[in-house]
């Protein structure tokens, strides 16, 4: 076999594949097509999940600490996988509101990020709703930042997680000196006489990113996948 | 030299001399700043893993924080000591088969110091906190065209030499090697122009990323461990290839199946839905070229189970094979869509697979390589056969671990984490005391690498033996001469073929 | 050495053959990319299309009712009645601010005006 027709036929091989699974599917999927999401007054719209937050920052510094290797952004449908069954990971079983939101991950969710953070393994649990579980269950009636901060800053302070894995951020932090009254940002966690601790900027922007996290709004018909209530599903 | 050194009648002994001098420089910087990063790998391998079970250590620093350092580790594992073991082996098998010696040494060993400056700014750049949060990309943005260039200047020659080589049949492992030199910049080139050049859909780009991690296993560190394997086990067992239409099989069986691999890991994604799929069929296919390779060369090691048995560089590929027979197994069980790929998806059984492609196969048989290579180049003998008996069996005891941790392990954590009744803590608690196991594995690991490390530090500075007689295992007594001293050229090149026995 | 089979140039040809090879994909990624270069229109500009179409009926609506050029040609009219209609100013005592100087003028003593005397015989 001649060098040449060792290269066409090696390009050949690794081509259809390349083709077929990576350059395909990438620039087929750069051009979804949005779905409208009839309303009856302004005409029609399209399902549009727009989060409000940090998103590109906060996303950012998730990056860059290595969130993403004990954290999942992925709800499986159910025949890939039982995350759906949980009852705070799709939405809320229990929506005050809503009833279940409980949805699969779709295309649309990772709008505003460069890079989808589906995550490399589960220690922690998945992120797609955490904006959601915080305010509505973890920090019901309170802060759901001071919430968030105290987690990151030591994810083991909070009695109900003492077997967490999570690894502690003091360095998302900085310890200042109290100038008067303390700040409303202010850490409970005990920073020495007269001084505080308080979220630096990576902090706020890695916050702000995780409480915009909450992916479980109403889909339009093309995306509903979900069981006719008359199912009885769990 | 040693004196009495029993000449051979081959004539082309003083040219293979001649290519062994031509290539020390860049064979040994390769193998000794290879040797470096395995190390500073595996320490932050052993924090990284010590993180999983006891976050509280070593909390304070932000460089050391979990999320920085597993993929410092990782990083490091694939860049700096991986490719540059593969760097150093293709280049002296690509000479010695060729019949050519190497010219460009200046320019290999500049290129390497880039490699290497682009390696230590990247994984600074992951330490301080600017990684770019893409599994096995992680470098910051900056670092791929470095390496890209450094590597071009760095392999460019092997492929002239192949164009130019003596006139002859081409032999198995002339094919894995150059077929890996030409994956690995498609490969790359296709990932890093995606990832960071082209804006798509943020789960497309993830799914480019999954494939992108498995590519680097199946189509640049398994052919080169392959090829490797191929030259040295016909080599030093004095055999030809048992089956050539095997071999044959086995090569371009990998070329069809193993692109199509990868992207499993993104199963139940908003993606297009054969996929995933069409992923875990192709890894599972895997066994096949797989099976034809591991075939071929165990039957070889097989019949010269004595020679197996006294020479360190057989019995760390013989230990490397085993470990890809393992791994397509591992391919094939972890990967059964309906069952086992729900399970371990986000398991540890994900890590533990990726261990075993890159430490238990293709590092075990580099080591091989190194063994067998070193003293040729330097013209030096390995000081003490112990030394390599501990390398090998403390790095088997940790990678029995690992292999352990990820099946069982991974898949009661899968298994936990699919419980949905349980509270999440459950699953977190059960993956506890294989964490710790892992930990373990790593400092066995890291043990067995000092000894490699020292040995090969001591034959760098020239303070090996100057003997005719090579170091053998096993209480076996060399009564022939070392391939360093006899400079015997490898068996199967620039030969007519050798009727099968 | 064979020098039909290794020179100098068919090592310099190999090198370019070589590096052509090592690109072949990125080049074909190159070529595709040209022919997709065109961003696709991301969902925000979608959702913007409809509010800049509500944008526009706000404004030709507010155009239909109240047109610029009648508003412009009222003004003139409507500041001329109100300058006409304009009430007288009144003045009250409770009306002046303590210690302003209208305040002290009348507080002062009016001075009566010098008026000469009629001449004595």
């Amino acid at each position: 076999m001649s060098l040449r027709t060792f290269i066409l036929a090696l390009a050949a091989s690794f081509g259809v594949a390349w083709l077929a699974i990576l350059v395909i599917p990438f620039f087929k999927m750069r051009d979804l097509a949005p779905i409208p999401l009839p309303q009856a007054k302004d005409g029609a719209s399209v399902f549009f999940p727009k989060r409000a937050g940090r998103i590109a920052d906060g996303a950012r510094v998730y990056a860059e600490n290595g969130c993403y290797l004990c954290h999942t952004q992925l709800v499986r449908p159910t025949y890939a996988g039982n995350d759906l069954y949980r009852p705070d990971w799709g939405g809320l079983k229990d929506d005050a509101d809503r009833g279940d939101t409980r949805r699969e991950t779709n295309a649309y969710d990772f709008f505003g990020e460069t890079f989808a953070q589906i995550g490399v393994m589960r220690e922690g649990p998945d992120l797609s709703n955490i904006g959601r579980r915080v305010e509505t269950l973890y920090a019901a009636g309170g802060d759901p930042a001071a919430w968030l901060y105290a987690h990151l800053f030591n994810p083991r302070d909070n009695p109900q997680l003492w077997k967490s894995t999570c690894p502690p951020h003091p360095f998302l932090f900085e310890k200042r000196e109290i100038k008067g009254s303390a700040s409303a940002d202010a850490l409970q966690a005990d920073a020495g006489a007269n001084h505080e601790w308080l979220p630096d900027s990576d902090a706020k922007a890695l916050v702000s990113y995780l409480l915009s996290l909450k992916k479980d709004q109403q889909v339009p018909a093309a995306l509903n996948f979900a069981p006719k209530k008359t199912d009885g599903a769990p | 030299m040693s004196s009495a050194i029993p000449t051979t009648t081959d004539p082309d002994a003083p040219l293979c001399a001649g290519i062994d001098r031509s290539l020390r420089h860049p064979v040994m910087f390769f193998l000794t700043s290879g040797a470096a990063w395995l190390a500073v790998a595996l320490v932050l391998g052993v924090i990284a893993s010590a993180k999983i079970h006891s976050p509280g250590l070593l909390a304070d620093c932000g460089w050391l924080s979990y999320g920085r350092v597993f993929p410092a580790h990782l990083n490091l594992l694939v860049y700096g000591w991986g490719m540059q073991a593969a760097f150093a082996v293709i280049l002296w098998l690509m000479a010695q088969l060729s019949r050519k010696p190497c010219t460009s040494a200046v320019t290999i060993l500049t290129a390497g110091h880039v490699w290497n400056l682009g390696v230590a700014l990247g994984v600074v750049g992951i330490l301080s906190g600017n990684g770019t949060g893409m599994p096995w990309m992680e470098f910051p943005a900056f670092t791929w065209p470095v390496l890209l260039v450094s590597y071009f200047a760095i392999v460019v020659g092997a492929f002239i030499q192949f164009r130019v080589r003596a006139a002859g049949p081409v032999v198995i492992t002339q094919w894995y090697l150059l077929a890996a030199l030409i994956w690995l910049p498609w490969i790359f080139l296709t990932a890093n122009l995606m990832l960071h050049c082209m804006a798509g859909n943020p789960v497309m780009a993830a799914a480019i990323n999954a494939w992108y991690k498995s590519a680097l296993v199946f189509l640049f560190f398994t052919p080169v461990a392959l090829g490797t394997a191929y030259a040295l086990v016909t080599e030093l067992t004095g055999r030809p290839v048992a089956s050539d239409a095997m071999a044959k099989l086995g090569f371009w069986s990998l070329a069809v199946i193993a692109p199509w691999a990868g992207m499993q890991r993104l199963a139940g994604a908003p993606v297009p839905y054969f996929l995933p799929y069409v992923g875990a069929a192709a890894t599972a296919l895997l066994f096949i070229p797989v099976c034809a390779a591991a075939t071929n060369l165990l039957r070889a090691l097989w019949s010269c189970r004595e020679t197996c048995a006294a020479s360190p560089a057989l019995r760390f590929i013989t230990a490397g094979i085993v470990a890809l027979v393992l791994l397509a197994a591992a391919s094939v069980l972890l990967n059964l869509p309906d069952s086992t790929l729900r399970l371990t998806q986000f398991s540890l059984a994900g890590y533990g697979f990726d261990v075993l492609a890159i430490y238990g196969f293709f590092s075990l048989v580099m080591f091989g390589a190194a063994y067998f290579i070193v003293p040729r180049v330097t013209g030096r003998e390995w000081l003490s056969g112990r030394l390599m008996v501990m390398h090998l069996h403390f790095s088997l005891y940790g990678l029995v671990t690992i292999l352990l941790v990820a099946v069982c392990g991974g898949l009661e954590h899968g298994f936990n984490q699919e419980n949905w009744q349980q509270p999440w803590l459950r699953a977190v608690v059960s993956a506890d005391p294989y964490a710790v196991a892992n930990t373990f594995a790593w400092c066995l690991i890291l043990f067995s690498n000092l000894f490699f490390l020292i040995h090969l530090t001591l034959m760098w500075l020239r303070l090996g033996l100057e003997r005719a007689l090579p170091m053998l295992l096993a209480g076996a007594r060399a009564t022939s001469p070392s391939s360093a001293a006899a400079a015997v050229p490898l068996a199967g090149a620039g030969q007519a073929a050798t009727p099968h026995h | 050495m064979d020098p039909t089979r290794d020179n100098p140039i068919i090592r310099f040809t190999t090198f370019w053959w070589g590096l052509g090879t090592f690109l072949l994909f990125a080049l074909l990624l190159a070529v595709i990319w040209l022919f997709n270069r065109q961003a696709p229109e991301s969902l925000e500009d979608v959702v913007a299309k409809a509010r800049y179409e509500t944008q526009v009926k706000i404004a030709q609506a507010q155009a239909a009712s109240l047109s610029p050029a009648a508003i412009e040609a009222a003004i003139p009219a409507v500041a001329a009645q109100l300058v006409v209609a304009k009430p007288a100013a009144v003045e009250k005592p409770e009306q002046l601010v303590p210690g302003s100087a209208t305040a002290l003028k009348q507080a002062a003593p009016p001075v009566a005006p010098v008026v000469p005397a009629p001449p004595q015989s």
